[in-house]
């Protein structure tokens, strides 16, 4: 999910922080630059990881401050093609599932990446899947708060740079605001399309709080699932673990004590 | 819930060239973010002016986010252990990657890292490599909680 990357950048140093050491106040302007901000077609920058190689200072006629070419290496948020990561459900819209890492919020899964058969429930507001097992249908509810492990499938980056002043078609519309995108979006998913494949069956494995759905008419079949996915044994002692893939398949798991 | 950050897209506009080089264990960020946090605190001054709300953010977020995984007590040693004994496995690095930040302790778990997995992997080799990472990893704040109720409730036996 971390990145390591290679940058080069030319950093003021204003004269009053000459006292200091050039190596700290280069770190700090760095930081102050770049951290908690996207950069385009790169990732979200966490924070410096080191200096490799500082040029020659410049002071410029009219500027008393320092200009000091800089490379650098600063660990970037940049998760690969495919990779398994664990967020927790920040909340539901139409569009998909929102997911957060706490330090990265704009993660969605788009409703067909979602376990089928899923449903949005317009009055909760609130993703549902209609799970099947042989005692009957039970909906499992993607509630906020809670854990989700899911592929990142595709991302993209928007380049939301101010652009200069806008033609005249535009300004006829100016009460809007300007529409806020984020500079850069997950989009993941929740199945694992190499199973389908394989052997006709998909896993989903989603982690539930450890007290399992807490919604009415889950019921066991509820439970069984998040025992399964939790671990936390919770009084329920389910031995089957179900694969769905909108027909009903089972697959022995020999002790859910150790998930 | 909470307010949403809108973060602005920033570019280096004086030549900047950016490659991915190395990529970062969760377990080394950890480490990094944490030694960043202890050295600001030494430094005392400054951490609240607004230039550095950002940085302050972030670490804060990033580090809360780590500390939740099993990464937070994984030293460069068992790191170094785990490849080695990962090297018979043949494992690509993103998998072995993945293995360490996840620290997978069921089947079902390995089989969503490795891809291809039925092919590359039989049962046994599965179960070989969970016991790998199960016994050089350490494990996760969640698990440590529940090795510890299942300390205290083993005496009691559940009906299945």
């Amino acid at each position: 999910m971390f990145v390591l990357v290679e940058m080069v950048d030319t950093v003021r140093i204003p004269p009053w922080q000459f006292e200091r050491k050039l190596n700290d106040s280069i770190a700090e302007e760095l930081n102050k630059k770049l951290a908690n901000k996207v950069v385009y077609n790169v990732g979200l920058c966490i924070c410096l990881f080191d200096i490799t190689k500082l040029e020659d200072a410049y002071v410029f006629p009219g500027d008393g401050a320092s200009h000091t070419k800089v490379h650098f290496r600063y660990v970037v948020f940049h998760p690969f093609l495919d990779e398994i990561l664990i967020g927790k459900i920040k909340g539901c819209s139409p569009e998909g599932v929102h997911v957060s890492l706490g330090f990265f919020d704009d993660i969605l899964i788009p409703p067909e990446s979602l376990q089928q058969p899923a449903k949005f429930d317009e009055a909760e507001q609130v993703w549902v899947w209609e799970y099947e097992t042989e005692e009957g249908a039970h909906d499992l509810y993607m509630d906020t708060g809670e854990e989700i492990r899911f592929r990142v499938v595709d991302e993209s980056f928007v380049d939301t740079s101010p652009t200069g002043p806008s033609s005249a078609e535009a300004t006829s519309s100016s009460e809007e605001l300007p529409k806020k995108e984020a500079p850069y979006t997950l989009v993941v998913s929740i199945m694992s399309p190499n199973w389908m494949d394989t052997q006709g069956k998909a896993i989903h494995c989603f982690h539930g709080s450890t007290t399992g759905p807490t919604r009415p008419n889950t019921g066991r079949g509820a439970r069984h699932m998040a025992a399964l996915l939790t671990g936390a044994g919770d009084g329920v002692h389910a031995r089957p673990v179900v694969l769905h893939d909108g027909t009903r398949a089972t697959f022995h798991c020999e002790d859910t004590r150790h998930l | 819930g909470g307010r949403k950050r809108w973060r602005r897209s920033v570019r280096l506009r004086v030549c900047w060239r950016a490659e991915a080089t190395t990529r970062g264990r969760h377990g080394s960020v950890f480490q990094l973010l944490t030694d960043l946090k202890e050295q600001r605190k030494e430094s005392g001054k400054n951490k609240h002016n607004s230039g550095q709300q950002n940085l302050n953010t972030i670490t804060y977020e990033t580090l809360k986010y780590i500390s939740k995984t099993p990464c937070r007590h994984q030293s460069p040693e068992i790191v170094r252990e785990f490849l080695t004994a990962m090297k018979s496995h043949k494992l690509t690095k993103a998998e072995k990657l993945q293995l360490l930040n996840h620290r997978p302790m069921t089947a079902v778990e390995i089989q969503l890292i490795v891809e291809e997995s039925e092919e590359r992997l039989t049962e046994e080799q599965i179960e070989a490599l969970l016991h790998t990472v199960t016994s050089i990893l350490p494990a996760g704040p969640e698990a440590e909680q529940k090795k510890n109720t299942d300390d205290v409730t083993m005496d009691e036996e559940d009906p299945a």
